[in-house]
């Protein structure tokens, strides 16, 4: 949301809500107490929320809904890819994300090709009537469901809500304004938690990980270390085990234990070089297959270098293994057999 | 005057303790001479495995001395023996030891890659052996693909490709048939040996016995004093 977003410097919510899937809604009345603040350019209200829609052939998903200004049209994105934001003045008029039109929300035709969503379908959001509109590029996500985009008016109306129908309140400060200092005026009021773009986004973050993701995610990269670690460990331990004959021959012909910590050293860096490289492969062709959904598929550097860091971990371990079984090599097995 | 390659003075070495003492060498004096192919024979269990052992510096004597070209082995430190083994002493293991995901040519080159010869240099050495040995078309190919003989040949030549001044080869014949061996023991006799390498075989096959300058015949630990110039 912030990163389709970028033009509002602070965001004024519930102080229940924590992100924009946790979103407690507000009276109406606020966005004009927000406008009356000094310094405040601008405010527009934002809502967003989880509701049912069936498509015409009857697909049914669950939708990320977002009710944006109906006057202003701030927190559309700004990349149509097919239709117009104007469009969406019309009654039940949607916008859709390009991926789930292609995706999650295209039908079957009865020859087995797959129709995408198009403007002009209809939908039935949360039992009311609404009609594809536009089709629009966002920034891809964690979660898979369809993004739709509408007014909030018309948000409103597949909600029911009526009263504390803000969601949150996207606000501008006029330039050279202290935005702290304008948040804590408006933190003030009761009922009324502002943040600046930044903070919002670390509290997003924040309660992203408590939502035991981390741990899921953190439990996986444990598990893939043990796992990768048991199995090469075990399958270079076997290999120098088979070999320990000819490690023998090496060290009866002249050859010291630091060649052979070489030799052991190098043999595991190359096959974990070898594996890294397989491994990156495999993930980037994975983000190739998924670069036409709603899932985001990030790569940073970071875990580029974290990835490089454990497999380097698992290669010197699995090698340390080898390498004290190998000192341990007695040429004078070779004799007399 | 022959120069002496292996020097054994007094050299003797027992395995367990106790009940289970077992006294495998008893006080060996012996000399090997450059330019002579010797033979060392025996029933099992003579020593003969114990003595090969130790000349190649695999195990160390309780007592004695061992001086491989002039030089005390015992005194040496870890990488100074290794540097020595490296150098001048060739081993051909009655089990050859040939390892199989290298080809003959590199199989060849290992004494040379470990002495820190660079590749290209090891792998040319390795076809002049191999040339030298009729094998050169079979350079690239996997140990395993060869006759036993052919083995037994590339384990010669790998033992000899760093010029090593003392080549012992364990039981060189006792896998070959009449043929093959008796072409092992002409290759050794008249192209490995010459006036600067001694040969030293332990084997117990009559048939390599022709081609011995010297046989020295061990039994119970000991050499047995009617070791002969064949």
């Amino acid at each position: 949301m912030l990163t389709d977003m970028p033009s509002p410097t602070i965001w004024v919510m519930d102080p229940a809500t924590e992100s924009d899937d946790r979103v407690r809604g507000m009276p109406n009345e606020n966005l004009d107490l927000v406008r009356s603040v000094p310094e405040i350019e601008w405010a527009v209200p934002i809502n967003v929320m989880y509701i049912p829609l069936v498509t015409h052939a009857g697909i049914f998903q669950l939708a990320q809904v977002y009710g944006i200004d109906d006057a202003t049209f701030i927190g559309v994105p700004n990349e149509m890819v097919e239709g117009s934001v104007r469009d969406l003045r019309r009654e039940g008029g949607v916008i859709v994300d390009v991926y789930s039109a292609h995706s999650s929300l295209a039908s079957r035709l009865p020859n087995g090709t797959k129709r995408a969503l198009q403007i002009g379908d209809e939908l039935e959001i949360n039992d009311h009537r609404a009609v594809v509109v536009g089709i629009c590029e966002i920034t891809q996500g964690f979660y898979p469901q369809p993004i739709i985009f509408t007014t909030l008016s018309e948000f409103n109306r597949f909600t029911s809500f009526t009263v504390n129908s803000l969601g949150f309140i996207a606000a501008k400060t006029l330039p050279g304004a202290n935005v702290d200092e304008v948040c804590s005026r408006l933190r003030a009021y009761p009922g009324l938690n502002a943040l600046t773009t930044e903070q919002f986004k670390w509290r997003m973050i924040k309660t992203f990980l408590e939502t035991g993701i981390l741990i899921n995610f953190g439990l996986s990269v444990a598990l893939g270390f043990i796992v990768g670690f048991s199995i090469a460990g075990q399958i270079f331990y076997i290999m120098t085990l088979q070999n320990l004959s000819y490690y023998a021959l090496i060290k009866a012909i002249g050859g010291t234990e630091k060649m052979m910590m070489q030799m052991i050293l190098s043999q595991a860096l190359a096959v974990g070089t070898m594996g890294f490289f397989l491994g990156i492969g495999a993930t980037i062709l994975w983000g190739l297959a998924i670069r036409k959904t709603t899932l985001a598929f990030l790569f940073p550097w970071e875990l580029l270098g974290f990835t490089a860091l454990l497999i380097l971990v698992i290669c010197v371990l699995t090698a340390g293994f080898s390498i004290r079984k190998v000192f341990r090599a007695d040429p004078k097995t070779l004799m007399g057999n | 005057m022959k120069n002496i390659a292996i020097q054994c003075k007094g050299i003797s070495k027992h395995y367990g303790e106790n009940d289970q003492r077992v006294e495998a060498l008893k006080g060996i004096d012996l000399d090997v001479y450059q330019g002579d192919l010797t033979l060392l024979v025996g029933p099992s269990g003579s020593g003969k495995t114990t003595l090969l052992s130790i000349i190649t510096t695999i195990l160390t004597p309780d007592q004695g001395d061992l001086l491989l070209l002039g030089q005390e082995i015992r005194n040496m430190s870890e990488t100074k023996r290794a540097e020595f083994c490296r150098t001048h002493l060739g081993i051909v293991f009655q089990s050859l030891f040939l390892i199989p995901t290298l080809t003959v040519a590199e199989n060849i080159t290992l004494p040379l890659i470990l002495a820190g010869l660079n590749q290209q240099v090891a792998l040319n050495k390795a076809m002049e052996l191999l040339d030298w040995m009729h094998l050169a078309h079979r350079s690239k190919a996997s140990p395993h693909s060869l006759s036993k003989g052919q083995q037994q040949r590339i384990a010669i030549a790998r033992a000899m490709v760093n010029d090593s001044k003392i080549l012992v080869c364990d039981e060189p014949t006792s896998a070959l048939d009449q043929a093959s061996g008796l072409e092992i023991m002409a290759l050794l006799r008249e192209k490995v040996l010459h006036s600067l390498r001694a040969v030293f075989v332990v084997t117990h096959d009559h048939r390599t016995f022709p081609f011995a300058d010297r046989m020295i015949h061990m039994n119970d630990g000991q050499i047995v004093p009617s070791t002969t110039s064949p």
